[in-house]
């Protein structure tokens, strides 16, 4: 089965230039940093709780993610009205990861530095100027409301707190949209349009209108995110954000970075089946498409971090496209158990995760995780333990049919 | 106890860089765009940059892979032709490798080899050529695979224990390139980019100059027979290398610097030992041994510059890389892996 769109030509430029991810970020519930997140997950912890903060009366779900972050603690009183929660999160992780880089913004080098992330509404922004125009029959809403919501707020003030000047927008694929981002953002200095990029996401959906609407699936769970369990009972949605600063190779060499690990390659697929319902072939497709990306066999690869969201039809389904990819499927951990389902973030935290899963070459758990499932037949990883893994993918598999996986390798 | 050592070390690779005649080669076996892809990727990967053969490379595209017309798309050559020219090749380039060296009272020859047989064997073809007295005590070491010269040294060794007044002729002749598959398998042609010729020569005496031999250790790795594996087949001897091979090694060396310091990595940390000799197996054998011992950049460097200068050699591989360090005095730690899978390591001082 061929993955590959095109084959321009033998042995192209892209096929010599190489990627380093040289600066990480991160902020999830169960932590903000990257070590901070790191600790909490390999300790089994979970982020998961009861929902404080927003009226629950009129919605079902009782339990998510949700981060301990106030935009007020790292922006003043001129920045803070131009951004949604999410946007504020973003330019948080963008900030930790130039600092875990040794980067600075440059004027000289602006052109040659962008930005991709996940397309995430500012829905904190939208949900508040709805309630106000129809719940509270207010005559007008917050003048930013429009620059707060759109899906490229967050790599705009990314763009412009660390001096992006070269490509810089936002990719929308739903779940999916993070990880289709770092691999736009590989593809991007591969084709030699960008030195460095920042490419991850950042999502604060944890809204009235949000969870009103997902209750509509049919899918949240109340009783806690279990990927891979067999008594899983759905998906909690959480929220975060997590930029990987990725560099070409040569260049973070010659600079002296220090490199987390190197982005081997991208796959990417569409189902082209059903709005919602996952299919086996897409996802095994994107996984092979980074396995060829990338250079690699499927022997290479030690280990997974699944999209697992916790239903029982995404983790069925994931499950056996990994059987489907691989004769001897590696361990494979779904992180949503801990951090919840941060949607159009999730690709760019367990992006993280997997990168420092290579750095400390330990397996971080499937929280949550009970009972076996015959029909997931995976190494689920229920507790965290060490392990040689010199590549892992990181799966996203998103509404509307639209997969992608991204594969690391270890950098010694 | 007398205390063995590497006097001198010297190196010889055929006249033709093959590299990237190989590789273009190679590509044109695999079936469909999926398969070149990965395989481009592959190549720009592997950090090598040459490898040398005695075949010297066709015109690219002809149905000629090499100039003399030994591989011919559609015809490749049987295994028996394949070790008619193994036998004076490989003589010839470990005379090329020995005849470096101050053959004079050489008293044994012990010969490691795994890319051909014949008989009489190349330990007898090439003591003759060398000119080495007819009762010289010969060993040949066959068909062990990359990390053969590990217990060539190991035998060297224990004859100068035995025999403090030996000089001991040590040779690793290997042509990779005499086992060049047609084959349209993406994994078999995956190892295609890897496997060179090389043959290196060493003289291990008593005489306390160059490397001090220590502390020998051979250990196997359970569970890992089908990892690696080197057939005789029809066609040439026959390649299986899995990708898995990189992690279980790592997993294996964690294992000895976390838990059991004496066993593989011989009571001795691996941050304290500059010099590090490591089988340049590839570029992902050579992460994971440095991911699995810690090891700093500068620790897998030598290891590195042979594998892009020379690609892996097979049995000559390792000292190559110890040949790079003659001179350089400090303790080192050598490791070769190979079909068991097996890590046969030791310890040295240069002096």
């Amino acid at each position: 089965m061929c993955c590959i769109p095109s084959i321009a030509c033998p042995r192209s430029l892209a096929d010599r230039i190489r990627v380093a991810v040289t600066g990480l970020g991160g902020l999830c519930a169960i932590g903000a940093g990257v070590a901070t997140l790191w600790q909490a997950l390999l300790a089994g912890q979970t982020g998961i709780g009861p929902i404080t903060g927003i009226p629950t009366d009129r919605i079902q779900a009782r339990i998510a993610a949700q981060c301990a972050f106030d935009p007020a603690d790292h922006f003043g009183p001129r920045r803070l009205p131009l951004m949604d929660r999410a946007a504020a999160m973003a330019v948080v992780v963008a900030r930790q990861a130039m600092a875990d880089a040794g980067l600075v913004a440059n004027p000289d080098q602006a052109h040659r530095r962008g930005a991709v992330l996940g397309a995430a509404i500012g829905q904190t922004s939208l949900d508040d100027a709805y309630r106000a125009f129809y719940g509270d029959g207010a005559s007008r809403v917050h003048p930013l409301t429009v620059p707060r919501l759109m899906p490229n707020a967050a790599a705009a003030h990314v763009s412009m707190e660390c001096g992006l000047r070269g490509p810089v927008f936002a990719t929308a694929s739903a779940c999916a949209s993070a990880t289709h981002a770092i691999g736009q953002a590989l593809d991007l200095i591969r084709a030699g349009r960008a030195d460095i990029m920042l490419a991850g996401g950042a999502d604060a959906s944890l809204v009235p209108g949000v969870f009103k609407s997902w209750e509509g699936l049919r899918v949240l769970s109340n009783e806690g995110c279990r990927p891979f369990s067999q008594d899983r009972s759905g998906l909690v949605l959480g929220e975060g954000a997590a930029i990987l600063v990725l560099e070409r190779w040569d260049h973070a060499v010659a600079r002296g970075a220090r490199i987390h690990a190197e982005l081997a390659g991208v796959g990417m697929s569409a189902d082209a089946a059903d709005l919602t319902a996952p299919a086996a072939d897409g996802a095994a497709r994107a996984m092979r498409g980074a396995l060829d990306d990338a250079g690699l066999t499927e022997d290479a690869i030690g280990t997974i971090n699944a999209h697992g969201t916790g239903t029982h039809l995404n983790d069925r389904t994931e499950a056996a496209a990994i059987r489907a990819v691989f004769r001897h499927p590696p361990p494979t951990s779904s992180s949503k158990g801990a951090i919840g389902h941060c949607l159009c973030a999730a690709g760019a935290i367990e992006a993280v995760i997997t990168i420092l899963t290579l750095r400390t070459q330990t397996l971080p758990p499937t929280v949550g995780f009970r009972v076996a499932d015959p029909d997931c037949a995976i190494d689920p990883v229920p507790t965290a333990r060490p392990a040689t893994v010199m590549a892992a993918l990181s799966n996203s598999f998103a509404f509307g049919g639209m997969n992608a996986s991204v594969l690391f390798r270890a950098a010694p | 106890m007398t205390t063995a050592h590497i006097n001198a070390i010297a190196t010889a690779v055929p006249p033709h860089d093959v590299h990237e005649a190989f590789v273009a080669f190679a590509r044109t076996l695999l079936a469909d765009d999926r398969a070149r892809f990965v395989f481009d990727r592959m190549a720009d990967r592997a950090d090598i940059a040459h490898r040398w053969s005695d075949f010297a490379p066709g015109t690219p595209g002809a149905p000629r892979i090499d100039r003399d017309g030994f591989y011919v798309r559609g015809a490749f050559p049987g295994t028996a032709a394949r070790m008619a020219l193994y036998a004076p090749r490989a003589a010839d380039l470990a005379a090329r490798a020995a005849g470096q060296l101050d053959l004079a009272g050489i008293t044994h020859l012990v010969v490691a080899s795994c890319t051909g047989f014949t008989a009489p064997g190349l330990d007898q073809v090439l003591a003759e050529r060398l000119a080495l007295s007819p009762t010289i005590e010969r060993s040949l070491i066959g068909f062990m695979g990359c990390y053969a010269a590990v217990p060539a040294l190991r035998t060297a060794r224990h004859i100068v224990r035995s025999e403090p007044d030996a000089r001991v002729l040590v040779v690793n002749a290997e042509l990779c390139t005499l086992h060049l598959q047609e084959t349209p398998d993406l994994e078999t042609v995956l190892s295609f980019l890897l496997f060179g010729d090389g043959a290196t020569a060493a003289i291990v005496s008593a005489e306390p100059a160059g490397i001090a031999l220590h502390d020998f250790y051979s250990t196997a790795l359970p569970g890992t027979q089908d990892l690696i594996t080197w057939a005789i087949g029809d066609q040439g001897f026959d390649m299986v290398l899995s990708g898995k091979v990189p992690a279980r090694i790592g997993t294996a060396l964690r294992a000895a610097a976390d838990a059991d310091p004496v066993g593989m990595l011989l009571d001795r940390p691996p941050a304290t030992t500059p010099h590090w000799a490591i089988h340049a197996g590839g570029r992902t054998v050579l992460d994971a041994v440095q991911i699995g011992l810690r090891l700093p950049d500068a620790a897998l460097a030598p290891s590195r510059a042979v594998l892009r200068e020379v690609g892996n050699v097979s049995s000559a591989t390792l000292m190559f890389v110890l040949a790079r360090m003659m001179g350089q005095p400090g303790p080192g730690a050598a490791m070769a892996f190979g079909p068991g899978l097996c890590a046969e390591t030791f310890r040295f001082t240069v002096l």
